[in-house]
């Protein structure tokens, strides 16, 4: 009982930002009226849910696929140049959905994306090239943490075997991945609506603005439920214990020279699209001061939202270790679900319950947005605990729990765990740099927003700027990318 | 201790951020930034009233702010709500979220585009029209009224933004209004017998027809100005066969307000003849509301137009159910 309350602080973020106004809010619409056969709303409405649902796994598992294939690569030869690819990979992930969709439309949109696939396969393709980055850093990850005697095992096989052994051993990491990204990829609605496809965001959010509001409750819970298999798959189904960091260097290695060609092919679309932004935001001459000016302009409103994503998404990524690392299923059960749900079904309920509360000083302070964030990051936070509390050797972990509590987990554990936990930050800081609908409803006004800014840009077709914006993303993420991991990587002794 | 003193001091820099010796109004701006931010700015140098601004995105245009103004109704903190379309304006004003308009604001602006109780103004507006593909079959016989859309010769060439939000929304409310329940269905079962293309925006439909997907989108007048200035050569056309409807930007003050004398300032100044005249002219090609306000050659004058006269109140309640309607039909069975 007095280790479960000792957990609760790491849960009071997502109980004051999400839980308590989002169910005050389903009182007041009346979706408790509802008859329980309403959930899910009509059946048009189940049918968007079917295609968010079939959206979100065919982009996760295309992702995952695209993610073990740049792992494996990655992880198992060596060769000129990967700090360089790993870093060009990454790239799709932190330029901005908007800016992705409309440079990946405008080069092929006219010609080859013609009806329907355009649509939903167009969407899941931009969707997996968006987030394959991700599932490749995850087992990457998981690949640097093996055991010291099975990386040493895997470098005395011939290296092709190698290669599939490699693979064959991260599936049971890919599975997580694809929950993980299936959760993350529920909610998207910006690259599926460049694609002409409608998913439950946009119907949700429709319903809450213009409409009956206790429909759009209906047709989250109906998400939740679509989705609840995959959210106790990846809560309770916990990762093996006992591993170790021991991937240690790249002595040993194969050289292969398919792997090498491999990655090029693989980098190409990559550099491809940011060739295509580095051309488009270079100013013309006559261009040079005004372009010069927005840029500054671009670099400061980055630099601003910076430390805020950083605070948002530091709270949700330590929260979920504290509780993985107390066992606390239900706790990450109750921590993963706002991921799920739209951002603007949060932020509607936080601005309708709690910000009344709130003394009026507050009001210029982004607090409420950050809030609504960090609730929105709980299932990186949750996945990226659960990862991290397992790296640490089974004998380790049982040693420092005869310390005290607070010693053993903030002077033992928690250091132990940043390598994975900071990677996981970096990720969340992306997603809140590039996160509209909370910000849309609850930045305080004149708070400078690189993904609103972006929108507005690419309205006017002011495609020049908007380029040089997403590159700066792109790069700062890489930077911080970089400084984050650098402590991370193999090292020749 | 030490902590103690970092937290005193914290408290302190907290407390000091609160003090305001500037004058300060929040506005909720759903017209574009490009064009509102240097009439905010106008105003700002005019009477050293800082504009605290915040704009929304293209897709859920309108909506976004709208719904911020209902959220926070409790304890408003916008000051002045401009509102790039009248509809949900009147729906805010009937549900009580806005104050009356000082006298004289607005002053010479025609009856049909204010509320009968001075909660909100209309002015400068833009124009409901179709772009077109240049060097198509659409330059040379474009369709004049919405039914044409759905004619064989258009099938698949034809790209509309999601009917839910912004104009587009306004748009189907008003033609709902005007030709009744029945055959709003009728022509909204034509459109999707003939494959429209439906897109997230009218900025996405204008691409579209930019980029070949499509031949025909429909859109606003200022979206198709602002890459004509870019360059680009996309033909338009009014829906004259309907009536040519235009949609109004509209001021209104918010009831509570925390800056209820800056809000009064700023609703005069924005409904002011110069301010138009300064639309008309922008890249956002507005259309004055007033007959006298002077348009460059290249603008639109109220007077060529000829607009529909529409039923705000009427269109306004109209709007949950068009908008329903439309997503049933176009969305729902594509």
């Amino acid at each position: 009982m007095k280790r479960d309350i000792g957990a609760f602080w790491a849960l009071l973020a997502v109980m004051i930002g999400f839980y308590f106004p989002v169910i005050s809010m389903m009182i007041h619409d009346g979706l408790f009226e509802a008859a329980a056969g309403d959930i899910g709303g009509s059946s048009s409405s189940q049918l968007v849910i079917l295609t968010t649902v079939r959206i979100a796994t065919l982009s996760a598992i295309l992702a995952t696929l695209v993610g073990l294939f740049d792992a494996v690569l990655l992880a198992g030869t060596r060769g000129p140049a990967r700090v360089l690819i790993a870093g060009m990979l990454l790239a799709t992930f932190l330029i901005p959905p908007a800016a992705l969709a409309s440079a990946v439309q405008g080069v092929i949109g006219s010609s080859t994306l013609r009806a329907t696939i355009r649509d939903e396969l167009g969407a899941v393709c931009m969707l997996a090239f968006r987030w394959a980055p991700v599932a490749c850093a995850m087992l990457l990850g998981a690949a640097v943490l093996w055991p010291v005697q099975q990386e040493r095992a895997l470098r005395g096989l011939s290296p092709r075997v190698a290669l599939f052994v490699r693979a064959r051993c991260l599936v049971p990491q890919a599975l997580r991945c694809v929950g993980l990204l299936i959760l993350l990829l529920i909610c998207a609605s910006e690259i599926p609506s460049y694609a002409g496809v409608e998913t439950i965001s946009q119907r949700v959010y429709a319903r809450l603005t213009v409409g009956n509001a206790a429909e759009g409750w209906q047709l989250a819970l109906g998400m939740l439920v679509a989705v609840a298999p995959v959210l106790l798959f990846l809560v309770w189904k916990l990762p093996l214990s006992g591993r170790s960091q021991g991937g240690g260097t790249v002595t040993g290695l194969p050289r292969l020279r398919g792997a090498d060609l491999l990655l090029v092919i693989r980098s190409t679309p990559v550099l491809a699209l940011v060739l295509i932004l580095a051309i488009t935001a270079w100013p013309r001459a006559s261009e040079m001061a005004v372009a010069g000016s927005e840029f500054v302009d671009g670099v400061v409103g980055i630099f601003q939202e910076l430390p805020r994503a950083f605070i948002a998404s530091s709270i949700a990524v330590i929260c979920g270790w504290r509780l993985a690392d107390g066992g606390h299923r239900w706790g990450l059960l109750l921590l993963c679900l706002p991921t799920v749900l739209p951002g603007s079904l949060g932020a509607l309920a936080l601005l309708h319950v709690v910000r009344p509360t709130l003394p009026l000083i507050l009001d210029d302070l982004p607090i409420l947005l950050t809030l609504a964030q960090t609730c929105k990051l709980g299932a990186v936070g949750a996945a990226a605990g659960l990862v991290a509390s397992r790296v640490i050797p089974l004998s380790e972990s049982n040693s420092s729990r005869l310390l005290a509590p607070v010693t053993g987990r903030w002077r033992v554990r928690f250091p132990r765990a940043l390598p994975v936990l900071l990677p996981a930050v970096v990720i969340g800081v992306a997603l809140v740099m590039g996160e509209v609908e909370a910000t849309l409803l609850m930045a305080p006004a004149g708070h400078p927003s690189p993904a609103l800014e972006l929108h507005q840009l690419l309205h006017f077709r002011n495609d020049e700027q908007a380029a040089r914006i997403a590159l700066l993303l792109a790069l700062v993420g890489s930077m911080l990318a970089a400084i984050v991991v650098a402590p991370l990587r193999r090292k020749d002794k | 201790m030490g902590r103690l003193r970092v937290l005193g001091v914290l408290f302190l820099l907290l407390i000091g951020c609160g003090g305001e010796d500037t004058r300060t109004v929040t506005i909720y701006c759903s017209h574009d930034r490009a064009h509102s931010q240097k009439i905010l700015d106008l105003f700002e140098r005019d009477t050293g009233i800082e504009v605290k601004a915040v704009f929304d995105t293209e897709a859920t245009k309108t909506v976004g702010l709208a719904q911020r103004v209902r959220s926070e109704k409790a304890r408003p903190r916008c000051d002045v709500h401009w509102s790039n379309e009248p509809l949900h304006a009147v729906r805010l004003a009937a549900d009580g979220f806005y104050d009356v308009l000082p006298l004289g604001a607005g002053e010479g602006i025609p009856a049909v585009w204010r509320d009968p109780d001075r909660l909100w103004c209309g002015f400068a507006g833009r124009v409901r029209v179709l772009a077109l593909a240049p060097e198509t079959a659409a330059i040379d016989s474009p369709p004049r009224q919405l039914s044409d859309l759905a004619m064989e010769r258009w099938r698949g060439r034809v790209a509309i933004a999601d009917p839910r939000f912004g104009t587009t929304a306004s748009h189907m409310a008003i033609v709902r209004s005007r030709i009744g329940p029945d055959r709003y269905r009728q022509l909204l079962e034509s459109l999707r017998a003939n494959d429209v293309q439906m897109v997230s925006s009218n900025s996405s439909s204008r691409d579209r027809v930019l980029s070949g997907e499509a031949w025909i989108g429909l859109t606003d007048t200022d979206d198709i100005e602002v890459v004509r200035r870019r360059g680009s050569s996309l033909g338009e056309e009014f829906l004259r066969g309907d009536g040519v409807l235009l949609l109004p930007n509209v001021i209104a003050i918010i009831k509570g307000a925390p800056h209820p004398e800056e809000a009064r300032e700023l609703a005069q100044w924005l409904l002011k003849k110069e301010v138009e005249e300064s639309l008309a002219a922008s890249s956002s090609r507005q259309v004055p509301l007033r007959r006298e306000v002077p348009v460059p050659p290249t603008g639109l004058a109220i007077s060529e137009l000829d607009p529909v006269e529409v039923d705000w109140k009427d269109a306004a309640s109209q709007l949950p159910l068009a908008i329903r309607e439309a997503e049933r039909i176009l969305l729902d069975h594509r």
